[in-house]
């Protein structure tokens, strides 16, 4: 109840105050809104009647002066268009200066406000308006006047210039009011769109388009940057982790070459436990004639130096020949095809464009990995030559340690082979600012070398037992 | 390619059970019907993830010749993971199991885990051992079962996949030692710009990485 009472002090207070124009400014922005737009109106309407009555003087002059009737019509659709231009001049204008800065925006909001709101072309208003203007009761004069102009267009024109006076000066009418009530909206819009909001800057805050925001093509900008940046970054630790992988050790061990050599080991291994068990089971005579075989044997193997030089000058036939030679008394069937394919691969490369035209470090990959590779096949020819000979029946020892000591040479001899061959071909990419890394990179080159050579002689006193089983 | 754990396989079975095409199916994604006999063992090798960890599977598969059995049977200690294979086609190759079996439980460690594995399921109406049979002898001995095609790749995957993940839930679980690495499994360095030096890699990059010889 006392709420009430309040309300009504209220409204007493309003209708006491309602004479004052201060007390509507306090009603807030939509008020204020309202009294522009009756400001606006009040705008709209005077033109409108300025309108009104420059037809009625080109009424009056029309009556006044019959020969010179159809004339003015044609100043008078000038006009009409040139008002249309005026129009679109104002309006762009008033775009223009209201929405400093916004640009093309306007058109877009235009087309939006078409498309969306389905606000019909300027034109077609102006014809819809043209009709509702028709059915409205005219000015008393306009039929009248109408009718006068249109006995004098009889007289100049005939019907069809009769009808079409009428329906011009009426539709210029009508265009330049409806124009003109387009033209007020139009301007209380921007002015309600700008009202404390100078220059549209909270609407633009409101939309993204604020200034100091970095706009669309700036951000992505940034983001290729930062893109392109990881993507160096991340490329560059791919190099590293590459240069990384450009070892023997791992090398040889992706080749399958260390697992070959595990797997022999296994086999050595094995095969010393069962010669142990086997000197155990046995005494008096036979254990010492078992003792001697197997001293004999390893002698042999001790006996022999595995170093061996070669230029790697010899072609892929050539050396699967010399190969099959040193182990072919052995009578294990085993063929060095594969070695011998990789050798003719790594002779195209050597005498191919690529080589010529590599750089250090890519010359430098393809070496080491010839090398892991070559390697490889050797210790897995090794692995296999072993397995061979333990479950061979017939054992002819003699020419089974003399097959594996030539071949273990010949395959020393090839890995020499191989290196100088591409160690020559590096050496051939010194230039004056690489000549210290060229220099290394061939030392280190025949470094890694010597740990593939390694790797065989360690084959070689695995084969001690194996070679040692097939003896006894 | 640096790895967390290095798994050690074995694949034992009949000889032409299709050992070396489940092999060469796993780790180079391709059918060779016509192969030569594996002298001794072949080695292939292929990264996985399991629970985020990049594991090398290393893979030696055995000739199934009984003339390498002696030496095969060295290879079977220090694997991880065993698969067993017969063929579907031929009813003798799965009553051999028995002997195969009692082999790989000789001669390597108790922990290992062993899938069954009837291949060649692509050739249904040559079928000699039924599914049920497979999947009976598996549950009797404690094996994981499926059958597989290295020919259309049916399930080859899964296999390997499913015995490496077996095998990780042993590590989590604390069955194996994995330091000792008579367990077949061996702990990867893991690769840093700063660590560049490292054993194990796993080759030419990408998922698929195919064994050698």
């Amino acid at each position: 109840m006392a709420t009430k009472r309040d309300k009504k002090d209220e409204d007493a207070n309003d209708w006491q105050q309602s004479d004052e124009d201060d007390n509507w400014d306090d009603w807030g922005d939509g008020d204020d809104d309202d009294d522009k737009f009756v400001h606006v109106e009040q705008q709209k309407q005077e033109p409108h009647n300025n309108r009104d009555n420059n037809a009625k003087a080109t009424e009056t002059v029309t009556q006044t002066a019959p020969p010179k009737a159809a004339t003015p019509e044609a100043p008078n659709a000038t006009a009409s268009s040139s008002g249309w231009g005026l129009w679109g001049g104002k309006l762009s204008s008033v775009l223009s200066t209201a929405t400093e800065g916004l640009g093309n925006i306007t058109t877009h909001v235009n087309q939006g406000l078409n498309q969306i709101i389905g606000v019909p072309d300027p034109e077609e208003m102006a014809r819809i308006n043209a009709a509702a203007e028709t059915t409205k009761p005219t000015p008393s004069e306009v039929p009248s006047s109408d009718a006068a102009a249109s006995e004098e267009q009889k007289q100049e024109a005939g019907g069809p210039a009769f009808s079409l006076g009428i329906v011009t000066t009426l539709g210029t009418k009508v265009l330049n009011t409806g124009l003109d009530t387009l033209e007020g909206i139009g301007k209380k819009t921007m002015t309600i769109l700008q009202d404390n909001d100078p220059k549209l800057m909270n609407k633009r805050k409101l939309l993204g388009l604020e200034a100091n925001k970095p706009n669309l093509s700036a951000v992505l900008l940034e983001a290729k940057k930062d893109a392109d940046q990881m993507e160096q970054s991340l490329q560059q630790l791919q190099i590293e982790k590459r240069k990384a992988q450009l070892r023997f050790d791992v090398l040889f061990e992706n080749y399958c070459g260390l697992v070959h050599f595990e797997a022999l080991e296994i086999l050595s291994k094995e095969s010393r436990l069962k010669l142990d068990t086997l000197l155990d089971a046995v005494s008096g005579n036979a254990l010492s004639e078992l003792q001697e075989t197997i001293s004999e044997v390893q002698e042999l193997l001790e006996l022999e130096d595995l170093e061996c030089d070669s230029e790697g000058d010899y072609e892929a036939a050539e050396l699967n020949e010399r190969l099959l030679a040193t182990i072919a008394d052995a009578d294990i069937g085993i063929k060095f095809d594969d070695v011998a394919s990789h050798w003719t691969q790594c002779l195209a490369w050597l005498g191919s464009e690529e080589a010529t035209a590599a750089d250090l470090e890519a010359a430098y990959e393809k070496s080491i990995n010839a090398l892991s590779e070559a390697c490889a096949l050797e210790m897995c020819k090794l692995h296999k030559i072993a397995e061979l000979l333990l479950v061979k029946s017939l054992h002819s020892t003699a020419n089974e340690v003399d097959g594996i000591v030539q071949l273990c040479k010949q395959f020393n001899a090839h890995l020499q082979g191989l290196t100088q061959r591409y160690a020559a071909m590096l050496s051939s990419k010194k230039s004056s600012e690489q000549e210290d890394e060229c220099k290394a990179r061939v030392s280190t080159f025949f470094a890694e070398m010597l740990s593939g050579v390694k790797y065989i002689e360690q084959a070689y006193k695995l084969f001690t037992p194996i070679l040692q089983m097939g003896a006894v | 390619m640096s790895y967390a754990y290095l798994f050690k396989y074995i694949i034992i079975g009949d000889t032409g059970v299709g050992k070396s095409c489940l092999l060469l199916q796993f780790t180079d994604k391709r059918f060779q019907p016509v192969h030569d006999l594996t002298i001794g063992v072949e080695f292939g090798a292929r990264m996985i993830t399991i629970d985020g960890k990049q594991i090398k599977l290393q893979i030696w598969d055995t000739a199934g010749q009984e003339a390498f059995r002696s030496i095969t049977r060295s290879y079977y200690r220090g694997a991880a993971g065993a698969l067993l294979v017969y063929d579907i086609t031929r009813r003798e190759t799965f009553n051999h199991l028995t002997t195969w079996l009692e082999d790989a439980r000789q001669h390597s460690n108790s922990n290992m885990v062993i899938m069954l594995i009837g291949n060649k399921s692509d050739l249904d109406s040559r079928r000699e051992v039924k599914k049920e049979e497979g999947e009976a002898f598996a549950r009797e001995h404690g094996l994981v079962f499926m059958e597989t095609s290295a020919r259309t790749a049916a399930n080859v995957e899964e296999a390997f996949i499913n015995t490496a993940k077996e095998i990780y839930e042993k590590i989590q679980e604390g069955v194996f030692d994995i330091n000792n690495e008579a367990n077949g499994i061996k702990i990867g360095q893991q690769a840093t710009p700063t660590n560049p030096a490292l054993p194990g890699s796993g080759g030419a990059g990408g998922a698929a990485n195919s064994g050698c010889c």
